[in-house]
């Protein structure tokens, strides 16, 4: 049975430690696509974490149903008919942020981060820690974007959510709404939260966690000592 | 190996059960987000021509095809809807054109009487904001009053930073203006 401290930390750890974005660098192509303006970023988010939260329960409820032949498959018929939902919904109540979002409310379907989940966690998971995961994952994933949406639209637009931002409004940096700018605010991003997580890069370069090792054999190691 | 019976059947068996299940999920959901607005004036609309000409008693022209109400385009490209007001001579023409964006230029050109453009009104935009966004602002949208079919779009200044937008909405009004000028007649029920 999952203790209270363990489905805590299911939730928190897609909020800052394990952030699907800022941390774990998945879901990149909406993150810099969307967040021209915050209110995109929000509605992209919390997109995600409806499909996220309903594809973790579904996939953690059938998990002994399916087998492990046709596993991906499954998978991607549940999300993508979550994605579907989610765009008639949208289409149907926020048709101005469904035209924002354009291609990318389809896209969340081949996002990594809810494939991901549903591989690594609800496939293996009881049905409410996953739901929780992909909860805590989602929320962290708005977050980002919305950090991302906030900065991009105030520094490139001088507007907030449509509001006027005295002297910044008459100077515009239009740069951080182009893709330029959206690659910079991600930099900068990703280096705070890796300052206030203490990530430092490793002293020695080693073949541990490297994905090439079983490839390499530690020759890159030799050619760099000579 | 030789594989079960079961380990041959189970696998499609539960990813067709799973996708007739999610084919039946969205049909659902389409069933209960679905709105037909085909040849109706929306709210939006309605806002989009209180903004050009005040209040008035604004119809959509509809034609009937097959028992669907569709609206009357006169088959001309990016024209979705003719909307007028018969009493005051006004007509609307909304339009989808091109910007940066494909389609991102989604507008209401109206004419007045007198026969030239007295307003624009955006459906809506998806032009990159804070740079095309910018063709909204009157200082850009006010150059086009006036202007007549066969016009000089010409003497029209482009916002900084947005050209395709702007030449996008030179375009669009200047389609509309054509539109309207070739088929006035007809959209006021003369000939």
């Amino acid at each position: 049975m999952e203790n209270k401290g363990s489905v805590w930390g299911e939730f928190t750890k897609g909020l800052i430690s394990q952030n699907p974005t800022l941390v774990g660098l998945l879901g990149m192509c909406p993150t810099l696509a969307v967040t021209t303006l915050a209110k995109n970023g929000i509605g992209m988010g919390l997109a995600t974490t409806f499909v996220l939260v309903c594809s973790n329960i579904v996939i953690s409820s059938l998990k002994k149903v399916i087998p492990k032949a046709v596993r991906l498959p499954c998978f991607i018929v549940i999300i993508a008919g979550f994605v579907t939902v989610i765009e008639f919904l949208m289409k149907g109540f926020l048709p101005e942020l469904y035209d924002a979002l354009g291609v990318f409310l389809s896209l969340i379907t081949v996002n990594c981060i809810i494939l991901g989940r549903a591989e690594a966690f609800a496939s293996k998971n009881g049905v409410f820690a996953s739901a929780l995961d992909g909860l805590g994952m989602g929320l962290g994933f708005t977050l980002a974007l919305f950090l991302m949406g906030s900065l991009r639209e105030i520094i490139g637009t001088g507007s907030w959510f449509g509001m006027k931002i005295p002297v910044l409004c008459d100077h515009p940096m239009t740069v951080f709404i182009m893709p330029a700018g959206g690659f910079f605010v991600l930099g900068m991003l990703i280096a705070l939260v890796n300052m206030f997580a203490g990530k430092k890069p490793p002293k020695e370069i080693s073949c541990e966690g490297c994905p090439s090792a079983a490839i390499c054999k530690g020759q890159c190691r030799e050619e760099a000592d000579e | 190996m030789k594989q079960s019976v079961k380990e041959l059947i189970m696998p499609p068996l539960v990813l067709t059960i799973i996708c007739a299940v999610v084919c039946g999920l969205l049909v659902t959901a389409h069933d209960a987000t679905y709105v037909d607005n085909t040849g109706i004036l929306t709210k939006k609309l309605r806002t989009g021509c209180e903004e050009i000409f005040g209040g008035g008693e604004y119809e959509m022209l509809v034609t009937e095809e097959d028992g669907k109400r569709l609206p009357v385009t006169f088959g001309e490209k990016g024209v979705d809807s003719i909307i007028v007001d018969k009493a005051a001579g006004n007509c609307l023409i909304e339009y989808t054109g091109d910007g940066y964006k494909k389609d991102g230029l989604h507008i209401l050109v109206g004419f007045g009487s007198d026969g030239a453009v007295s307003g624009i009104s955006f459906i809506s935009i998806g032009e990159t904001p804070g740079l095309g966004t910018k063709v909204q602002e009157d200082s850009f949208t006010g150059q086009f009053i006036g202007y007549t079919a066969g016009g000089n779009l010409d003497n029209i200044d482009g916002v900084t930073a947005a050209t395709y937008s702007s030449k996008g909405m030179k375009a669009a009004v200047g389609s509309c203006a054509e539109i309207y000028g070739s088929h006035r007649g007809e959209i006021f029920g003369g000939e």
